[in-house]
């Protein structure tokens, strides 16, 4: 055996998920499939007002008119839709809990497993967490905190109820009903998901937060996300995903919409640790997410941030609408494969008012029989003048069995604009490795070490307390696949 | 020579050069020295007419109003500017920009354009005494170049237009003694009863080698000081504390 | 869509009709490939950007002929000593070769190139003319040889299809000069294919000029396989062309093989022009380099398309890309997908893109030396645009192409 292989049977041995478990709880469940039926039936559950209804029912019949993309790279077998369930509520909820003590204790004990002890949380770290547990908000925290100063943070389901005006005037606003197949199959099932509005010139004080788990097997996950930031107003939103092992793929449809107003700044994280399938790709989620962010008003900002390690497929593009003049967008991202993992991800900025900047920094990294892409676009239209984008996407290989690969696509319709673009691929020279060990390393911090090198860029970028947990997972994700 | 009256700039509503007064005279040499952020630099582009910057006041130069005139006008009426950082321009050849640039300057004067031959002859002689080989001027314009050889290249171009007048921007800065040596040899030469430099500089050093008639204190975009070569020397001694309040 | 369809497809019907035509069946075959898309829209990926086949789109009516119009070719003849060939409206007319390595015979049979384009397919179908050349074996061939393509101006086809091939066998060397002349000014529509095999040890340095084509739509596709430390060396003068689309597919077979493609591009008007050049690096060791510079005028577009692949047992890959555009007009457009894709971990590969305006900062300088800015202006683009020629390793071409280069009067 080479080293490299004895290095990455270890590896093997090494890196089993460690948040694969499953919480025994009893839940509601819908028949399975996709009818209008179970679109009714989930709206009924929710206690939705019929305008919420109707607009699910208008996703509906726009998509039995929409066919699935097969463009990516990476392929999968085809998904039977009328054999998901498509919601799935922890029983014990069914009358909401008033307080985190009222919380099913099966479910804090799995938080607590995954190292989010809501309580710890609300006392030590002052991050207000949002928990969506198989589609339904559990449980949030600081909401009282937050009210005090204008700003609403709670569930999407919620938020329809009580917040109708604000909903109904930006839910669809940035992915549109007829978007695409996912988006809109998201439209007509989504079960809850979190909203945030900031109001005019406020800075949310803390970091906002959601963990989301997918636990009952066979269940599609189909969040929706609206944030809008009025006015002057700033927050930082982090999301952070597991689930646990399955034989079954599941399918985890999200939707995600970002609105920032003139002068708003709006920072969204994610860390997306899904359970990946095993070793030999059985098994897995297929993580299909659009997220999109419109910069509406001038000198806006939207950032996105994503270290994706987990995940059979990861197949999304976090994206930016560059509408507000000196708006500016901006893509940083991590993802590593390992397996028989794909993942097929990158950004859009479409620059369209003026003096709008983009920046996008890619790290892919790829080991095992894995597959990884970065697609991208950078589109300039004719009225962006002085508009600016800096691209660079960087890929780095771990054994030879894998694929890295990069596609962008660059359209500039604008003489006043500036588009660069740079790509390098490259591995772990056994010279670093030399160095790092001659200075006392071994081999699996030595591989650590670098690859955070690597990926610096963009792991600097999220807040502190993101920042050590996704340290850890890229070290973990690839120790001893290097040789 | 030229006479700068109540200069006043601007870039992008900020203020930077506020009611700057200077007179050359032909043949002299002035020095300007001020702390970084004191505007030397946007005193160089004002005269020189980079666009971007709202200037007001008036330049005299050679009895022309300068302020009429754009760029390129403003350098083939006499005027040159040594570059801080000479900019790199790839795909460019060196000799082929000399020529052209030498060419253009000619013609606005109504002389005669060098053709290549006599051209590359008058380039080959004054090459030599900045030790600057032909080597560097094939390749292009100022790309790879090191520190040392942009602002060689620059006194080349200075010696082939023969300016009337010369602004050297911070010219010592990035030079080890040995290239400061060739530069100012390189400007000495160049030094006579009709032609006139202002050289804006940050620290003294350089006003060893090439030694000016008088030298001016900028601060707050404005001369706060004026004298001998003197003053250089309490600069150097002193710093530009005192200036800045 | 349905007019092109149905012209091509009288075409065809008259072409197999023809009793000198061979291989009818192998060419229905070909025929039917290229049915099952017939010319392709936007919405096939490998076509997205392609303004191409919108032009062809629009041909009406297509005629093809085998009849050869009268030509002086003693005019535009290069003065520096070389070999010929003539070809007239897509017919091998003449050749006037005196090295002894280089045999030239007539296409005469039906040699399909194995692609799934749609458009090689339909080469495959219609080709029935253009020439072979066989490198022999050590032959280093001093002088280059210069294939005067003419399009002529009682061009009596609206539909050309060649089909070359260019075989150098082992230890050999040889110089292309393809200058296309065009004094047409009607529309016809031009599909050439051209078949290159680079055996041990072969160099081929392929130029070529496509200038002042104002109304013609051109497909050109080479196929390129490259054989152990073979060298395939491609630059094209492009300036002032209506439509076209120059593929490039590029086989690294053998080790060390090295190819090196560079595109230098005037556009104006409302001209476009495209680039999709795939590099396959199928062995160890081999070495790739993609390089284009392109000045865009008025509403001009340029499209690039460049693809860098790696098999998994070729480690040790040096591929390299770059692609930049300046944009002259608010109008002009410049598209990119610069691509990897990559299955071998020890690999150098890297690619680089950007568009946008001449660069201010440069400009000052070049003014505040005395240059108008007119001048500065075309002495920037022309130093921008120089670099690509810098790729050429033949001297005498690298000062042919950048004297053309200073005397062109299109910035």
């Amino acid at each position: 055996m080479t080293k490299s292989e004895d290095l990455i049977k270890k590896y093997k041995e090494n890196s089993e998920y460690t948040h694969g478990f499953v919480t025994d709880i009893e839940t509601i469940e819908v028949p399975k499939g996709l009818s209008e039926q179970t679109i009714k039936f989930i709206s009924k559950q929710k206690q939705e007002p019929e305008w919420m209804l109707a607009w699910r029912l208008k996703a509906y019949e726009r998509l039995k008119k929409m066919k699935e993309p097969n463009w990516q790279k990476p392929k999968y077998p085809k998904i039977d839709y009328q054999d998901l369930y498509y919601y799935s509520a922890p029983k014990s909820l069914k009358d909401q809990p008033k307080s985190l003590d009222e919380i099913d204790p099966e479910i804090r004990k799995t938080y607590e497993k995954l190292g989010i002890p809501l309580e710890e949380q609300k006392r030590l770290s002052g991050v207000a967490v949002d928990a969506v547990f198989d589609s339904v908000s559990v449980a949030t925290t600081f909401k009282d905190e937050l009210k005090k100063i204008g700003v609403i943070f709670c569930s999407i389901s919620e938020a329809i109820k009580e917040h109708p005006e604000l909903v109904k005037k930006y839910l669809g606003s940035v992915i549109p009903l007829t978007d695409h197949y996912f988006a809109t199959l998201n439209s007509a099932v989504f079960t809850d998901g979190s909203f945030v509005y900031i109001p005019p010139g406020v800075r949310c004080p803390m970091e906002l937060s959601t963990y989301f788990r997918i636990n009952a097997s066979n269940t599609g996950q189909f969040e929706r996300t609206l944030i809008i930031a009025d006015k002057g107003s700033y927050v930082s939103y982090l999301e952070g995903c597991t689930a646990p092992m399955r034989d079954e793929n599941q399918l985890h449809a999200a939707n995600v919409e970002l609105v920032a107003l003139d002068d708003a700044e709006i920072k969204y994280s994610t860390v997306q640790n899904w359970y990946p399938g095993d070793k030999e790709g059985n098994g897995g989620i297929y993580n299909f997410v659009t997220k999109r962010g419109a910069c509406r008003g001038k000198n806006s900002k939207i950032s996105w941030t994503q270290v994706e390690t987990g995940s059979a497929i990861t197949w999304k593009y976090p994206s930016c609408i560059l509408q507000g003049d000196n708006s500016q967008g901006e893509f940083y991202s991590v993802a590593i494969t390992n397996n028989y993992q794909k993942a097929d991800t990158g950004t859009k900025m479409i620059h369209l008012g003026k003096n709008t900047k983009s920046k996008i920094i890619s790290k892919g990294i790829s080991a095992g029989n894995a597959d990884n892409t970065y697609r991208g676009l950078v589109s300039i239209h004719p009225k962006a003048k002085g508009a600016k984008n800096f691209t660079q996407c960087d890929s780095l290989l771990v054994g030879n069995k894998c694929g890295a690969h990069t596609i962008p696509y660059i359209e500039n319709k604008n003489s006043t604009s500036d588009i660069e673009h740079e790509a390098t691929t490259s591995k772990i020279s056994d010279d670093q490795l030399f160095y790092c060990r001659q200075r006392g390393l071994n081999q699996e911090e030595a591989v650590s070490l670098i690859v955070n090198g690597f990926c610096k860029e963009v792991l600097q970028q999220l807040p502190m307390e993101f920042a050590v947990e996704a340290q850890k997972l890229v070290g973990i994700s690839l120790e001893g696949s290097v040789g | 020579m030229i006479e700068i009256k109540n200069l006043k700039t601007s870039i992008e509503d900020k203020k930077i050069l506020n009611g700057l007064n200077l007179k050359i005279n032909k043949g002299e040499v002035h020095a300007i020295m001020g702390p970084n952020g004191s505007g030397k630099s946007t005193l160089s582009y004002a005269l020189s007419g980079k666009e971007g910057y709202d200037v007001s006041g008036e330049i005299l130069f050679k009895k022309k109003n300068l302020l009429d005139l754009n760029t390129e006008e403003r350098a083939q009426s006499g005027m040159f500017l040594a570059f801080q950082y000479p900019i790199e321009i790839p795909g460019v050849f060196t000799n082929n920009f000399l020529r052209t640039s030498l060419n253009s300057i000619r013609k606005a004067k109504n002389q005669k354009e060098l053709n290549a031959i006599d051209f590359l002859k008058l380039l080959k002689e004054k090459a030599k005494s900045l030790q600057i080989n032909q080597e560097m001027l094939s390749r292009p314009l100022n790309v790879g170049f090191s520190g040392g050889e942009k602002k060689r290249n620059e006194i080349l171009q200075m010696a082939l237009i023969e300016p009337e007048f010369v602004i050297m921007d911070e010219t010592d800065s990035g030079l080890d003694i040995d290239a400061l040596k060739i530069v100012s040899n390189g400007v000495n030469a160049l030094r006579n009863s009709d032609r006139s430099f202002l050289i804006i500089t940050h620290y003294q050093r350089l006003l060893n080698y090439i030694k000016p008639d008088f030298v001016h204190v900028l601060s707050n975009g404005k001369i706060v000081e004026s004298g001998d070569w003197k003053l250089a020397l309490e600069l150097e001694n002193d710093g530009y504390g005192k200036y800045l309040n | 869509m349905d007019q092109i369809s149905s012209a091509i497809d009288k075409c065809f019907s008259s072409l197999i009709t023809d009793t000198d035509i061979k291989n009818v069946n192998d060419r229905k075959e070909e025929f039917n490939k290229f049915k099952n898309t017939g010319i392709p829209s936007n919405k096939y990926e490998n076509w997205k950007y392609s303004s191409l086949i919108k032009d062809i789109n629009n041909f009406s009516d297509l005629t093809i002929s085998k009849k050869k119009p009268n030509v002086n070719l003693k005019k535009n003849l290069f003065d520096f000593s070389h070999d010929k060939i003539f070809l007239v409206d897509g017919i091998l007319h003449d050749a006037d070769i005196n090295e002894k390595g280089l045999k030239i015979s007539q296409y005469n049979n039906f040699k399909k190139i194995g692609n799934n384009n749609p458009l090689v397919c339909l080469n495959n179908a219609f080709a029935c003319n253009g020439f072979e050349l066989e490198v022999k074996e050590n032959s280093k061939v001093k002088k280059p040889l210069v294939i005067y393509n003419y399009f002529t101006s009682q061009m009596p086809s609206t539909f050309i299809n060649f089909q070359h091939k260019l075989v150098l066998n082992s230890n050999t060397e040889l110089v292309v000069f393809i200058n296309n002349i065009f004094q047409n000014n009607s529309k016809f529509f031009c599909n050439n294919v051209t078949n290159v095999e680079l055996k041990d040890g072969a160099i081929l340095k392929n130029y070529s000029t496509h200038e002042n084509n104002k109304s013609s739509s051109l497909f050109n596709f080479y196929n390129v396989d490259l054989g152990y430390s073979s060298n395939f060396e491609y630059f094209n003068y492009i300036n002032n062309t209506s439509s076209c689309r120059d593929e490039i597919n590029i086989n690294l077979n053998g080790e060390n093989a090295f190819a090196s493609l560079a595109n230098l591009q005037i556009l104006d008007q409302k001209y476009n022009h495209e680039s999709k050049w795939v590099i396959n690096h199928n062995k160890e060791n081999t070495k790739s380099s993609q390089f284009l510079k392109t000045a865009l005028h008025d509403s001009s577009h340029s499209v690039f398309q460049g693809k860098i692949y790696v098999n998994s047992i070729a480690q040790k890959t040096d591929g390299y890309q770059l692609s930049r555009a300046l944009l002259l007009s608010d109008l002009a457009k410049f598209t990119a997908k610069p691509e990897l894709e990559i299955y071998a971990d020890d690999v150098k590969c890297s690619h680089g893109s950007s568009s946008g305006s001449i660069d201010e900062d440069s400009l000052f300088y070049l003014r505040s030396r005395g240059i108008d800015e007119k001048d500065a202006k075309k002495m920037m683009i022309q130093g921008f645009l120089a670099e690509a020629v810098q790729k050429i390793t033949d001297k005498n071409f690298q000062q042919l192409f950048l004297n053309k280069l200073a005397l062109s009067n299109e910035y």
